[in-house]
C-alpha cells in the first residue's frame, strides 16, 4: 500500500468515497501469473464434498488453481488429494472424471500405485537401485494440505498456510446456516454443470455477491416470479418480508463475504411458493415445523425465508437460494474461465423435495437457466470492453455504499469491495506497475 | 393410430418443421407442439439416458410451465443473452423411428449452429417421444443429449436446441 492507494490497481479514496479497480487486472497475463502464485498457491481451494468419496476407492478429478487433482478415499478410509500425474514422467494417472478403483495405473510405463498413493508396482524392479523410493519420492505427490469443514474438502498448496478453520473464520457461521437446513447430512446430486465464460475468473466472483445487479440484469426472471405470485407486486406489511432489497451484505474477513436477502421464491428448507403447486404445500410446511422444533422459530425463519450468496475467497461461491449450489470459477486464462457447479441436497429427502430442489436450481442457475445465461453474457461483454478499451476507460467503479462500513444494504458494492481489498493485499506488493 | 403407420418420412417431416420454427424464432408455435405435460430436457453425454431430471442435475429440465416461461422470456428485450437474437440453424440427420404405437420414439442426430457475436455448435442426439393419439403428432418429451461432456466451448445454452 502507498498511502491509501494499492499500487494503482485498486484505488481507495475514503475521503472522496471513491473505490476503483484498474481494468488491467482482468487482462494482464502478468497479473494472472501473480494470482496463481500469490492467491491460488496460498489460499484454501475447494475441491469436493465428502459424499463424492463415500466409499473406499472412490475418486473424482478436480481442478484446483490450474492443477488437476485426484480427490479420493483410499482403502484405509482416508481422504486424499494427489496431483493427477505419474511421479515417473508425468502422464495422467486417471483419465475418467470419476470412478472407483483400488489402484492407480500409469498407462505410459506401467507404474502402479495404491489408492493411498504408494508405489506398488515398478516394472523390472531389479534394474533399480535397492533403495529406490526409500524417500517416497516415487509415490504419487499429495497436495501439501487437505482439510475439511462440515464435509467440504479444501486443498492448499502452501504447507505453511493457516488452518482451514482459521482461514474460513467468520464464514463458518454462514456455511452452518446453509447446512443446518436439514437434519441429515448433505450430498452432491449426480450431474455437474461444467460450463465457461469468456471472461476473467474474478468477474463471476464479484457477480455472486453483487446484489446490485438483480433488479436490472435479471428483470426477465423477476417478471416470472411476479407472475407466479401476484401478491408480491404489493408490499405486504403484515406478512413475511419477501423483497430482496430488505437484505444486507456483510464483510466476513479474509476476503469472504455474504449477501443475505429475503426472497419471493420458494425455499426447500421450508418456504413454499405457488410455482411448486398446492399439493406440495403440506410437505414444505412440515419441513419448516421440523426446522423450527430443532433450532427455534427465529433461526428457522432466517434459514428458510432468507437466501444467502456466500463467497469463500478466492473462487468458491455457495449459493443458498432456491436450491443449494456450490460454484467454482477456475482461472484458466485472463479472458476465459471454466466453471464447475454442483447441487447439494439433504440425504434421504423425499422424491418431491429432491424434484423441487433440482427444478428450482435449473430454473434460475446454470448454463440453460432463465437467469445465468444473462450473467454469462454480461461478463463476456465487460471482458471485451476491458480488452479493447485499455488506456481509454481504465477503471471499474465499485464506490456504491460506505467505504468504511462492514455491513451494507443489499444493493450496494460493499461485498465486492471485500473481495478486492483481499485481492489487493495478496497481489499488489508483487506487481510493478510498468509504464503506469 | 396403428403400428408402423408413422414412417421415417413422417418423422423427418415433423422434425424439419419443428426445426424451422426454432430457427425462425417462432417459439410460441414451437412450444405449442408440446403436450400439456410435455417436457424439454437438455443434458450432457455423461448423464445416462435413463436418468431422470427429478434426481439428476440437467442443463435444462423444463416442464410445461418452464417451457412456456422460457419462450416468454426469449421474446423479451430483457433476455440479454439472446439480444440481439442469434442466427440458429438446425441440421438434422440419422432419423430413426424406434417404435410406433400411441407414442412414437424418434431418434435423430443434430448439429445446431449458433451465430451472433461468436460461433457455437451444439452436436448431439435428440430423442422425441411423440404422442400420436390425436390428429397431429405432439411432443411428450424432447430429450437432447449434447455429445460434449461439458459446455467449455459453447459456455451456455441460451437458444432452443
Amino acid at each position: 500500500m502507498t498511502g491509501n492507494k494499492v499500487e494503482g490497481l485498486v484505488e481507495i479514496d475514503e475521503e472522496e468515497g471513491v473505490f476503483r479497480v484498474a481494468r488491467r487486472v482482468f487482462t494482464d497475463p502478468e497479473i494472472l501469473a501473480i494470482e496463481r502464485r500469490e492467491i491460488f498457491d496460498k489460499c484454501w481451494l475447494y475441491i469436493g464434498h465428502e459424499s463424492e468419496v463415500e466409499k473406499s476407492g472412490q475418486y473424482n478429478l478436480r481442478m484446483a488453481g490450474g492443477r488437476e487433482v485426484i480427490f479420493n478415499r483410499d482403502q484405509s478410509g482416508k481422504v486424499n488429494a494427489f496431483l493427477n500425474s505419474c511421479p515417473h514422467r508425468g502422464a495422467r494417472l486417471c483419465t475418467e472424471k470419476s470412478g472407483s478403483q483400488p489402484m492407480f495405473y500409469c498407462y505410459y510405463h506401467g507404474w502402479a500405485f495404491g489408492s493411498n498413493g504408494d508405489l506398488r508396482k515398478l516394472p523390472k524392479r531389479e534394474a533399480f537401485a535397492a533403495n529406490f523410493n526409500k524417500d517416497g519420492s516415487a509415490n504419487m505427490k499429495a497436495v501439501p494440505r487437505l482439510e475439511e469443514y462440515r464435509g467440504f474438502y479444501f486443498v492448499c498448496f502452501d504447507p505453511d498456510a493457516i488452518s482451514l478453520s482459521d482461514y474460513l473464520g467468520e464464514a463458518k457461521a454462514y456455511i452452518d446456516l446453509c447446512l443446518d437446513q436439514g437434519e441429515a447430512e448433505m450430498e452432491i446430486v449426480p450431474g455437474t454443470h461444467e460450463y465457461a465464460s469468456s471472461a476473467n475468473w474474478k468477474t463471476v466472483v464479484e457477480n455472486t455477491v453483487d446484489g446490485n445487479h438483480l433488479a436490472s440484469l435479471h428483470s426477465s426472471y423477476l417478471d416470472y416470479v411476479k407472475k407466479v405470485d401476484p401478491s408480491l407486486r404489493a408490499p405486504n406489511a403484515d406478512g413475511p418480508q419477501t423483497d430482496p432489497n430488505a437484505g444486507f451484505q456483510r464483510d466476513l474477513g479474509n476476503g469472504h463475504s455474504v449477501v443475505e436477502f429475503p426472497v419471493p421464491w420458494g425455499r426447500i428448507a421450508g418456504k413454499w411458493w405457488p410455482a411448486w403447486g398446492e399439493e406440495t404445500k403440506p410437505e414444505l410446511e412440515a419441513n419448516f415445523h421440523r426446522l423450527s422444533a430443532r433450532l427455534g422459530e427465529e433461526k428457522a425463519t432466517r434459514i428458510a425465508n432468507v437466501s444467502r450468496n456466500l463467497i469463500i475467497f478466492p473462487n468458491l461461491a455457495i449459493v443458498d437460494g432456491t436450491g443449494l449450489t456450490l460454484r467454482v470459477a477456475h482461472p484458466d486464462a485472463t479472458g476465459y474461465m471454466t466453471i464447475s457447479s454442483y447441487a447439494l441436497a439433504e440425504k434421504g429427502e423425499s422424491e418431491t423435495l429432491r424434484r423441487l430442489r433440482l427444478a428450482a436450481f435449473v430454473e434460475f442457475l446454470g448454463p440453460g437457466g432463465l437467469a445465468t445465461p444473462d450473467d454469462v453474457e454480461a461478463l463476456q461483454q465487460c471482458q471485451r470492453a476491458y480488452e479493447s478499451q485499455a488506456g481509454l476507460q481504465t477503471y471499474n467503479d465499485i464506490s456504491k455504499g460506505s467505504l468504511t462500513a462492514k455491513e451494507w444494504p443489499f444493493d450496494e458494492d460493499g461485498t465486492v469491495r471485500c473481495f478486492w481489498r483481499q485481492w489487493a493485499e495478496r497481489t499488489a506488493a508483487h506487481y510493478e506497475l510498468a509504464g503506469a | 393410430m396403428k403400428d408402423a403407420s408413422f414412417s421415417r418420412l413422417d418423422a423427418e417431416s415433423f422434425l424439419y418443421a419443428e426445426a424451422e420454427l426454432i430457427d425462425d424464432w417462432k417459439l410460441d408455435e414451437w412450444s405449442a407442439l408440446f403436450t400439456d405435460d410435455g417436457r424439454y430436457l437438455v443434458h450432457a453425454a455423461n448423464i445416462p439416458l435413463d436418468a431422470s431430471p427429478d434426481s439428476t442435475l440437467f442443463y435444462i429440465a423444463d416442464d410445461r410451465l418452464h417451457l412456456t416461461e422460457r419462450v416468454i422470456r426469449l421474446a423479451k428485450m430483457t433476455a440479454f443473452a439472446e439480444r440481439p437474437r442469434s442466427y440458429v440453424s438446425h441440421l438434422i440427420t440419422n432419423v430413426r423411428v424406434e417404435s410406433t404405437a400411441a407414442t412414437a420414439i424418434v431418434k435423430s442426430n443434430f448439429l445446431v449452429h449458433r451465430w451472433r457475436d461468436r460461433t457455437d455448435t451444439f452436436v448431439g442426439q435428440a430423442i422425441h417421444h411423440l404422442d400420436l393419439s390425436g390428429g397431429a403428432p405432439r411432443i411428450a418429451t424432447k430429450r437432447c443429449v449434447l455429445k460434449t461432456g461439458n459446455l467449455h466451448q459453447q459456455e451456455r445454452v441460451s437458444i432452443i436446441i
